[in-house]
Parts: structure tokens; C-alpha cells; sequence
């Protein structure tokens, strides 16, 4: 190959590469493959942990008795924050295992349909049910909670402004899946 | 049976899995990275493994479709276009040659390599497996396209490395 150019054997090239790494051993395969569990079970302890969080910050709000309300919005919303969780646990532990002997053609269109189905439906399992306690929270705020250090109008100010920005980011969040789907198609169409 | 089964290929396409891992990755520790999973998810493949097809074509499958989820958690990262092989004979040599190449061999292979890296995984896939000196039929057994189209891309593949690599590509001008 070195000098005449018409020698060119690309087989042999390929396959005359020096390994740069020693085989891994078994034990070395059982360790790694037990660092892998305990990583996804911290993943799930993690997600647990969040979802109490969320739970414990909305559970005053339950006794809140001035305003049913916000009573009923901060339930929906510890419910919805249970329902989530459960999704992302079902979502993650029976997401097929990517190493499965599949040929390569039907798993690389099954990972892309995989993502931009999980980025479409983004919108009803992680934030639309988050939707009806919000509403509920701040109808709450504005008709049967108010701060009294504030006026009427700049109390009502800071719910239109807080409500604004929870529909942006929720807003941003959704268009953003949605142009990730948009090109996971574009990909799945080239296939 | 796992470890006997993982064993026996570790042992036979070792060197065939690291060629791949190369050919995916370019930064030495991802790379590593990448070769280490790979031989984590043969290993626990091989739990499922039911003989439908041979060991060969099961690691291959395995370590591609690996390979291709890291390509693409990369990707998100650090966006480039990839070609069919179609494009690539259309348009001119995308593989810049690696200033610090000496020689002429690993001048041409880093040029096959930066052309592996260069194409969509489906192409990659099956030049890779050409590479490996598999048969249209057993690189069809492993992508689940047709022998058919497989030729079509293996003389497609040919015509394109003959173009590079034998009348000169930018390097020999």
C-alpha cells in the first residue's frame, strides 16, 4: 500500500490495525455490569427523592383552609407529581434494552421512533397534568388568597406575572420536544 | 452460558469490536468508553441469546447498535453532517488526513477512517462489515437489508474507495 497506490486493499489496511486495548476480563465485565445496577437504582432513588420534594413543598399549601381552591389545586398537583414519577419509573424500566441482538436496520429506526414518540408525548404525560392544579393554584391566589401586606392590584400583578412565566416555560419546554421530534422524523424518513 | 458464550467472542472479534469502536469515536477516552459498553452489553445480551442467528452476527449487532447510541448521544453534542454513500461519491473527499500521519499506510487509514466516521450509521454499518470481510450475505443478515441492497452498496462502497484511494484523492495531487 505504501508506495503504488493501486495495491490499495482496504480490507487489509482495515484489519491490520494495532489494538490499542487489552480484552476486558469477566471479573472486569461483572464489576462494570454491577456498576451499572446501582447507577440505575440511584437514578430511581433520585427521581423518588424529587418527587417528595415537590410533594412535601405543596402539602402546607394543603392546609391552606382559606382557600379550598389551592387546597384542591396542591392535591391535584401532588397527584399529577405521582403520576409522573410512576411514568418516567414504567418508561424507564421497560425501555428495551439497546443492546438487544436486533438487526441494525429495525433498531436504529426503533431507538429514533423511540425518542420522538418520547418527545411527542411530552406534553400529556409530563406537563398537561401538572395544568389543572396550576389553574386551580393560582384561581386560588387571585380570588380567595391574598397577601395582605400588598394591594389588591399589584397582588393580582404578581399572579399574572408568575402565571406568565410558568405558561412560558412551559410553553418553551413543549415547542422545544416538539422540533426535537420534527428532526427525529426527518431522520426516520431517510431510513 | 453467558460467560462461555461472551468468552468465546470476546476472544474471536476482539480485535474486530475495537476496529469498530474506532471507527465511531474519535476521542481516545470516549472511545474506550465505547468499547467498554460494548463488551458490557455483549455480555448481557448473551442472557437472551436463543441461537436464532450465530454469535457472530449477535456481537455484530450488539456493538453496532451500541455504537450508534453513543453516535447519537454525541451527536446531540456536536452536530455534524453525515453522508449516504450516495452523497459521498457525489461530492468531493471529506477526509482531511491527520497532520501528525507519517506514513503512507496510516495516512490512507486515517483517511478510510475519517470517511467511516463521515457517513450515516446505516452506510457505516455495512462498510464496516465489508471491512471485516463479511459476505453481502452475512452483512445483510446483520443490517436486516436485503442482499440485494447490499450489493448495490458494497458496489457503490467499491467504486468510492477505488475513486479515493487508487487514482489519488487531494492527497496525491
Amino acid at each position: 500500500m505504501s508506495g503504488d497506490p493501486s495495491d490499495f486493499d482496504p480490507q487489509t489496511l482495515w484489519q491490520s490495525q494495532a489494538q490499542e486495548h487489552e480484552p476486558m476480563s469477566l471479573a472486569e465485565i461483572h464489576q462494570k455490569a454491577l456498576k451499572l445496577e446501582r447507577g440505575v437504582r440511584w437514578r430511581n432513588i433520585r427521581e423518588y427523592v424529587a418527587s417528595v420534594i415537590v410533594v412535601a413543598f405543596f402539602t402546607p399549601v394543603l392546609l391552606h383552609r382559606e382557600s379550598w381552591m389551592m387546597q384542591a389545586g396542591a392535591a391535584l398537583i401532588i397527584l399529577a407529581t405521582a403520576f409522573v414519577a410512576w411514568q418516567m419509573h414504567r418508561r424507564t424500566a421497560t425501555n428495551p434494552i439497546p443492546e438487544a441482538g436486533q438487526a441494525l436496520r429495525d433498531h436504529h429506526r426503533q431507538t429514533l421512533i423511540r425518542q420522538r414518540d418520547a418527545l411527542r408525548s411530552v406534553g400529556w404525560w409530563y406537563m398537561a397534568p401538572f395544568a389543572p392544579g396550576m389553574v386551580l393554584l393560582m384561581m386560588g391566589r387571585w380570588f380567595q388568597s391574598h397577601v395582605s401586606s400588598r394591594s389588591l392590584a399589584m397582588d393580582h400583578l404578581a399572579i399574572l406575572l408568575a402565571s406568565g412565566f410558568v405558561v412560558l416555560v412551559f410553553g418553551g419546554i413543549w415547542w422545544l420536544n416538539q422540533l426535537g421530534a420534527k428532526r427525529l422524523q426527518q431522520q426516520i424518513d431517510e431510513l | 452460558m453467558q460467560d462461555e458464550h461472551y468468552a468465546r467472542a470476546a476472544a474471536d472479534l476482539g480485535p474486530a469490536l475495537e476496529r469498530l469502536a474506532r471507527a465511531y469515536e474519535a476521542d481516545p477516552d470516549q472511545r474506550r468508553d465505547l468499547l467498554q459498553d460494548i463488551h458490557l452489553a455483549i455480555w448481557r445480551s448473551f442472557a437472551r441469546y436463543d441461537g436464532r442467528c450465530s454469535e457472530r452476527t449477535w456481537v455484530y449487532r450488539v456493538a453496532h447498535n451500541v455504537a450508534i447510541s453513543h453516535g447519537q448521544k454525541r451527536r446531540r453534542s456536536r452536530p455534524d453532517k453525515l453522508l449516504t454513500l450516495d452523497e459521498l461519491a457525489a461530492r468531493g473527499d471529506p477526509t482531511q488526513p491527520d497532520p501528525e500521519v507519517q506514513t503512507a499506510d496510516r495516512h490512507a487509514l486515517a483517511r478510510l477512517t475519517a470517511l467511516i466516521r463521515a457517513l450515516v450509521p446505516p452506510d457505516r454499518q455495512i462498510v464496516m462489515l465489508y471491512l471485516e470481510g463479511l459476505e453481502a450475505k452475512a452483512i445483510a443478515e446483520v443490517s436486516g437489508l436485503s442482499p440485494g441492497a447490499i450489493a448495490t452498496k458494497l458496489h457503490r462502497l467499491k467504486a468510492v474507495l477505488a475513486n479515493r484511494f487508487n487514482q489519488g484523492g487531494p492527497d496525491e495531487r
